[in-house]
């Protein structure tokens, strides 16, 4: 969709340089020229030039123009490319210019003016980019040239690939745990054999749980999206934290991993909502937890600075891959199957993470070398303190 | 007028040389977070992306030496502008080089496909990466702007990238030894920190082309000098003519050479 309305919108602006260079550059005019030339001046006025040579500079497509020997004649600031090094740059510009020689072949072999030329060009980087170069003739006979214009698509891409893998995933997610629940119920009633059916049934239980926790956190998820903080209350972050660990002792327990708090000053007061915090904070312990080995340590560091405090879980497992840092909060995503076979999360925590701290208007970041750790930090305003509410302290579970 | 345009000729020539070179160490700078991709996500698509990819470099590479060749056989340069058509011919065998490593990091990938690296290896494997894209990128920023003291302090950034490939080779050796990997993966991926590593020594020896591009000398010219003249060690006893005349040569051919 909004690479159609790009075009478009290039489109447009590509014809509106086709008047502003003729008005900066006039030329002798054949015959056709003149004829086109009348044809266009009830639409040309300086001032509709001046505008499209503003909005050129302001616009965020790139918008290049070449001359009949595909001589660069003008390049929009977007047009440099400026978030990319100067190698990708130059990477860039030639697919450009290869684009430019494509169109002055097809026009000079006689291509319909209006036939466009498009290619994709991907870039690993980093950063990691998706481009469509689209290159159209300005006009057949002299002094013609090339318009080219760049469209990031990054987004979009990403988007769509976000969208795809969501589909994909909560309706295997889901279905798992159900098709184990039938086929073990329909086991279970034809068998005899005790033992068998005691099996059988722990088995049908972990399952259900499995269906319900991810139930349980596809609910928490869409509580946390709806973007507003329910209860926000004063609380110590202390206590929050306290609780979030409390609540993992035990799994910290089973997979031999210290965990260890550390608050200073040891009481920080701030506006929020409890129960969301703790759930953030659990996820990222239990996530620490989960990805270390025995004999390792977790630590939870909380610290108050200006009018913010930042969180951190650091751990020594065994960390994410660079190229997955930005994609972890998506709903779902796993640096690889492997992991998913062994921690059986539901794949949605770093999703509630996320949002909770955008809801209290926070920032999450996250540092990860693979085989030395992870570190996730969670950056929060410390909003002024109302007198209203002295149940802060008791965190609400 | 006619040897002006000719000029003008000569000058687009250059111009559009240099931008494909850059354009050809970009495309080579973007193997390697393609054939790394392929190392650690074994994603064969991007394998397949990467081999098409490799034969465009393979192409353009082809087509800036053929127009260097006929540049210098057309237009006679001399001096700096021969130095600097030389570069370009040296610059796109390095960077055609890097760009096979690449390649050959993906098939590494394949033959070792569906056993698991570990976190360990995989984290070296990626600042390795990193580390060799970073001096490509420095040594063609060198010649971008015939920066002489960047392209000198390459063979000092490489350091780094030497030492990652000492840890890869700890880490492969230590994960073999634990059984979380066989032999042939394990010689796969000390390959693999190989290949890396000598990208990281094609950006230093783009970064000596450089400096050769820029002020006529290169480090191997040294080397060379003591080959042309050995260092004469001199005489016990009352000094001879004949060995001070040697000295005076040894350090003529150098400042010449510098």
């Amino acid at each position: 969709m909004e690479v159609v309305v790009g075009l478009v919108v290039g489109l447009f602006i590509g014809a509106g340089i086709v008047f502003w260079i003729r008005r900066r550059q006039p030329e002798p005019l054949s015959s056709a020229a003149e004829q086109r030339r009348r044809m266009t001046d009830s639409a040309r006025s300086p001032a509709l030039a001046d505008v499209v040579s503003d909005s050129l500079e302001a616009v965020d497509l790139a918008v290049l123009v070449f001359g009949s020997q595909g001589e660069e004649i003008y390049r929009n600031p977007a047009g440099q490319f400026p978030r990319f090094t100067r190698p990708t740059r130059a990477v860039i510009d030639g697919e450009i210019r290869d684009s430019v020689a494509e169109v002055l072949q097809a026009t000079k072999a006689g291509a319909a003016l209006s036939t466009a030329f498009e290619r994709e060009v991907d870039i690993y980087g980093p950063p990691r980019a998706a481009l469509t170069v689209r290159a159209l003739a300005i006009q057949h006979d002299d002094p013609g040239g090339v318009v080219v214009i760049v469209n990031d698509v990054t987004k979009e891409r990403q988007l769509d690939e976000v969208r795809r893998s969501f589909v994909a995933n909560v309706s295997h997610e889901l279905r798992t745990p159900v098709g184990a629940i039938a086929v073990l119920a329909e086991t279970l009633t034809a068998s005899e054999d005790p033992t068998v059916i005691k099996k059988l049934g722990t088995r049908l239980q972990e399952a259900a749980l499995r269906l319900g926790d991810m139930i349980e956190d596809l609910l928490e998820l869409s509580r946390t999206e709806s973007g507003t903080v329910v209860k926000a209350v004063n609380i110590d972050v202390a206590s929050f934290i306290g609780d979030a660990v409390s609540n993992l002792s035990e799994s910290a327990a089973t997979a031999g991993v210290a965990v260890t708090v550390n608050v200073t000053p040891p009481s920080i007061l701030m506006r929020g909502d409890a129960r969301q915090l703790r759930s953030a904070v659990q996820n990222l312990v239990d996530n620490a937890i989960k990805y270390s080995g025995s004999g390792s340590e977790v630590r939870v560091d909380a610290a108050a600075e200006g009018d913010k405090v930042t969180i951190t879980v650091a751990d020594e497992g065994i960390g994410i891959p660079e190229s997955a840092l930005e994609r972890i909060y998506e709903r779902f995503y796993r640096v690889d199957g492997a992991r998913r076979r062994q921690t059986g999360g539901t794949g949605l925590g770093l999703s509630i993470v996320r949002h909770v701290v955008s809801n209290h208007d926070g920032v999450i970041s996250a540092d990860s070398v693979e085989g030395e750790g992870t570190t996730f930090r969670i950056e929060l305003p410390l909003a002024d303190i109302s007198a209203d509410s002295p149940e802060g302290n008791a965190a609400v579970v | 007028m006619d040897g002006m345009q000719h000029r003008r000729e000569y000058h687009r020539q250059m111009d559009d040389l240099k931008a494909d070179i850059l354009r050809l160490g970009g495309m080579v700078i973007e193997t390697i977070p393609r054939g790394t991709e392929v190392l650690l996500t074994g994603d064969l698509k991007v394998a397949k992306d990467l081999i098409d990819y490799d034969d465009q470099i393979d192409h353009l590479s082809v087509d800036i030496e053929d127009r260097t060749y006929l540049v210098m056989a057309r237009q006679a340069p001399a001096a700096s502008e021969l130095r600097h058509l030389v570069t370009i011919s040296k610059l796109v065998a390095e960077l055609e080089r890097s760009a096979d490593l690449m390649v050959n990091v993906s098939k590494a990938a394949r033959r070792m496909y569906g056993s698991e690296m570990t976190p360990r290896i995989r984290g070296v494997a990626s600042s390795m990466a990193s580390e060799a894209q970073k001096l490509l990128q420095y040594s063609l920023d060198a010649y971008a702007d015939a920066d002489e003291s960047l392209a000198a302090a390459l063979d000092d950034i490489d350091d780094k990238l030497d030492e990652l490939n000492v840890d890869m080779v700890e880490a492969v050796f230590a994960a073999h030894t634990d059984g979380h990997i066989d032999l042939q993966a394990a010689v796969q991926l000390a390959l693999v920190a190989r290949y890396y590593e000598r990208i990281g020594d094609h950006a230093v020896n783009i970064g000596q082309r450089v400096t050769y591009m820029v002020t006529g000398w290169m480090p191997e010219h040294a080397g060379a000098a003591r080959v042309e003249s050995p260092p004469v060690i001199p005489p016990i006893g009352p000094t001879s003519s004949g060995a001070e005349e040697n000295t005076e040569q040894a350090s003529d051919s150098k400042s010449e050479s510098a």
